[in-house]
């Protein structure tokens, strides 16, 4: 591991450079992200697994049971599946129905735990839940994809490579509830669980079982149809299929409210760089690995398919950017601190994107440098507001984190053009015109940057002597904001340092960044506000990773696609 | 009291009770202060809802008021009201006493500050003992009309005396005191670990009065925004029809 010494000598970049939307909205996955730390987990621990139940009728609709052990205790995804009518399958929350609902239950379940799952599962908020349960998830199969694959096994082949590269999975997930959601157990519950304690690890234990249910899905359903000529999904294809998620305005909200745990996500990530910047030199060996990674890295991305003009022009600069630092590797790693020299290569001449795939490139070949930041990153606490703080020094700290705040005009309307709520249906985020619709009296608290510049306003206007909590009791509105701006002294990554309220805001951009936190692929946005994306596609099937999968599985190209980028290293 | 609805979530707790206190009136930093309190209450055993629903009707009906001052006198610092001669509602007092305490603590100073009438004392505590005020002790004391009432936080546990655990939802407004004590050579309290401490209560969910919580939930909707037609359409993301 580098010295401290040559640590201090590359900065890990600052907060006004990661935290703007422009950026959020480029991130990628790295191995630091949730997925990828779960399956190493599971896998250097062995975790077995075991199909417990499986009542599905011919068509594949029914109950069942899937386990995974580890080696302290186990967690059991209890699914149920139906027959939905096709007009009622959307993604959307005000959902009632789903093609399949789940929970993952903390052990194994009771069959009389699973009669009452089986009234209170299909029916996701409306049911009620308890500590026993972790998760709460519903989902959707992509029709086109089933049907093809039943059909292709049932006839005693796998499916077309091309129609899997189009849609990646069988079924979407359409919420992922966790910590407490209607009633399931608290993230107090599972923190110390070595297992568990990463975030998000139960949230993505579900899915990952659900991956492994939907492939057993069509399975046995082209079994049922196709009787002794059916076939089974072979590995490779099976492995390519991840499991699709629709996301939506949920995860913003998430964001601003968690501001500790979201700086910790992000320090991981920087501080991971700025470790293998850091590094002084990189062996012929080191070189060959990195250039190969970029090669299948590039094939990844020849496979990513959207609709969207906008990505569309992204993945095409992207392209390019890869294509130039496969290129420029040649010459360019030869030198000191090759991995740095990389960075700043990328940061020179790429897009946004091509900077954070180098970014999670870089990251990529060093595990032995990265890995243990996976610990660091979650947050049980939050911030402390200190009353004594003198208003000169909260000023200070308002003036160093919320300069980007500052400057904006709120008088302007296209500055606050939008607003947040929760709706009364289902209490489902929305994002709101201020000036066209009824309800920004109610808006969520999400107008970090507009509150930030009022508190630097009253704050002018007072003192600089004052204690906080004298200018508390004076504007006890600002309370939220003076704890945030406390707060961001010592987790400056935990803020979106954009106005969130402004007539263009892309929310896509905030669900990107948490995604690619969680480690999916694939971003398909479907508007500003919307995007489908692939999780685990690639990852190694359950009972690959209990008879000890050892490898990585990033990028994941389709199965029996040849090569396509000349000089592409060894894999 | 009606029968115990289903147990909620620490979560549940967090967003349904912070919004309530936005609803009731509360800017969103205090409603926050509000439900973190309100899980300290049901640390030592207390219904969330049952001490929330009257404290957030008192702010909404306006008949607490937050405090306006905290004035320097003979026997400590004295609360003063928003409204002269109103009780002071607990939503706003607990943190502002909890502020107040850390501020005398920074001086080097530990007075007794009087709340001439609030409407929740057994909020006050919990607001304290959720902050990071490492005292370790501290007595809040009042009186319900028959009984002499004091909370005692202390080492890692919340003593009562003068009443049962329900006994703490005060019917009315009460006069009190809250004071750092002696600290008989007991270590710096910490909220953490109280709460770690008694996660085994926690963990399995907080049971909540039904009737008190219907009475949450009346506030806590009043942070909802009416659905209509071009919110529904227009206002969220991911499709309302299947397409891939």
């Amino acid at each position: 591991m580098p010295s401290l010494e040559a640590l201090a000598a590359v900065p890990l970049r600052p907060a006004d450079q990661v935290m703007r939307l422009a950026r959020m909205g480029a991130a990628f996955q790295t191995r630091l992200s949730f997925m990828r730390q779960l399956l190493r987990r599971m896998s250097s621990d062995r975790w077995r697994f075991e199909r417990v139940r499986f009542d599905v009728d011919d068509n594949g609709f029914g109950a069942s049971v899937y386990a995974a052990h580890g080696p302290e205790r186990s967690y059991s995804l209890v699914s149920f599946t139906r027959d939905i009518p096709p007009e009622e399958r959307t993604d959307r929350v005000i959902a009632k129905v789903w093609d399949g609902t789940f929970s993952l239950f903390d052990g194994i379940p009771t069959d009389e735990d699973i009669a009452r799952l089986a009234e209170n599962t299909p029916r996701q908020e409306a049911g009620r839940f308890r500590a026993s349960e972790l998760v709460l998830a519903r989902g959707n199969k992509s029709l086109r994809l089933f049907e093809h694959v039943v059909e292709r096994l049932s006839r005693g082949e796998q499916p077309d490579a091309e129609v899997l590269c189009d849609v990646g999975y069988l079924m979407r997930t359409t919420a992922v509830y966790g910590s407490g959601k209607f009633g399931c157990a608290d993230r107090l519950k599972i923190a110390e669980r070595p297992e568990l304690a990463a975030p998000f690890q139960a949230e993505m234990l579900a899915v990952y079982l659900i991956r492994w249910l939907t492939i057993d899905l069509v399975n046995h359903v082209a079994r049922c149809r196709g009787g002794d000529a059916a076939v089974s999904l072979d590995p490779d294809h099976a492995r390519y299929l991840g499991i699709g998620n629709s996301t939506g305005l949920g995860m913003v909200p998430f964001l601003v409210k968690y501001p500790e745990l979201i700086h910790n996500w992000v320090a991981a990530r920087e501080t991971a760089l700025a470790r293998v910047r850091a590094i002084a030199t990189a062996s012929d060996a080191d070189i060959a690995d990195f250039v190969g990674l970029i090669g299948r890295a590039r094939r990844h991305v020849g496979e990513w398919r959207v609709e969207d003009a906008a990505q569309g022009q992204r993945i095409d600069r992207l392209k390019a950017d890869l294509s130039a630092l496969a290129d420029w590797c040649g010459e360019g790693l030869k030198t000191s601190h090759p991995w740095d020299a990389a960075y700043r290569f990328a940061e020179e001449a790429f897009s946004p994107e091509g900077q954070e795939l180098t970014v999670s490139l870089l990251l990529e070949e060093r595990g032995d440098l990265v890995d243990d930041l996976g610990a660091t990153m979650s947050a049980n606490g939050a911030f402390a507001l200190d009353p004594a703080m003198a208003l000169g020094n909260l000023k200070d700290l308002i003036d160093t984190h919320y300069g980007w705040a500052l400057g904006i005009d709120y008088d302007d309307p296209t500055a606050q053009e939008r607003f947040w709520y929760y709706s009364e249906d289902k209490l489902e985020p929305r994002l709101g015109e201020r000036f066209k619709e009824p309800g920004a009296e109610r808006e969520m608290p999400l107008s970090v940057g507009r509150d930030a510049a009022r508190l630097f306003a009253a704050v002018q206007a007072r003192d600089p002597a004052e204690p906080v909590a004298d200018f508390l009791i004076a504007h006890p509105e600002f309370r939220h904001m003076v704890r945030r701006v406390q707060g961001a002294a010592v987790a400056p990554y935990g803020e979106i340092r954009d106005n969130l309220l402004a007539a263009g805001v892309r929310p896509l951009d905030v669900l990107r960044f948490k995604l690619a936190f969680f480690g999916v692929s694939k971003f398909d946005p479907k508007s500003d506000l919307w995007t489908r994306v692939n999780m685990f596609q690639g990852a190694p099937l359950p009972l690959e990773l209990a008879s000890g999968w050892d490898g990585e599985w990033v990028f994941p190209v389709r199965p029996g696609a040849p090569p396509t980028t000349a000089g592409e290293g060894a894999l | 009291m009606s029968a115990p609805a289903t147990p909620l979530s620490l979560n549940e707790i967090k967003f349904f009770f912070t919004r309530a206190a936005v609803g009731a009136g509360a800017p969103f930093g205090f409603g926050e202060s509000f439900s973190k309190s309100l899980i300290f209450l049901a640390a030592i055993g207390l219904d969330p809802a049952a001490v929330a629903a009257p404290a957030l009707d008192a702010l909404a009906e306006g008949t607490s008021v937050p405090v306006a001052a905290f004035d320097d006198g003979p026997k400590g610092l004295t609360a003063r009201p928003a409204t002269e001669g109103a009780p002071v509602s607990a939503i706003y007092a607990g943190p502002a006493v909890a502020d107040r305490l850390l501020l005398l603590a920074a001086r080097g100073d530990a007075l007794p500050v009087l709340l001439p009438a609030v409407d929740q004392p057994a909020l006050v505590l919990a607001a304290i003992g959720t902050s990071s005020l490492a005292a370790p002790r501290i007595v809040i004391s009042w009186h319900n009309g028959t009984d002499a009432i004091r909370m005692v936080r202390s080492g890692d546990g919340v003593d009562i005396s003068g009443t049962t655990l329900a006994g703490l939802v005060c019917p009315a407004p009460a006069s009190a005191t809250v004071m750092l004590a002696e600290a008989d050579g007991l270590p710096p309290f910490s909220a953490e670990a109280f709460l770690k401490a008694r996660s085994g209560r926690l963990v399995e969910g907080v049971a909540v009065d039904g009737e008190s919580f219907a009475a949450v939930q009346r506030h806590f909707r009043k942070c909802l925004v009416p659905s209509t037609d071009r919110s529904r359409i227009a206002g969220a993301g991911a499709g309302l029809t299947d397409n891939d």
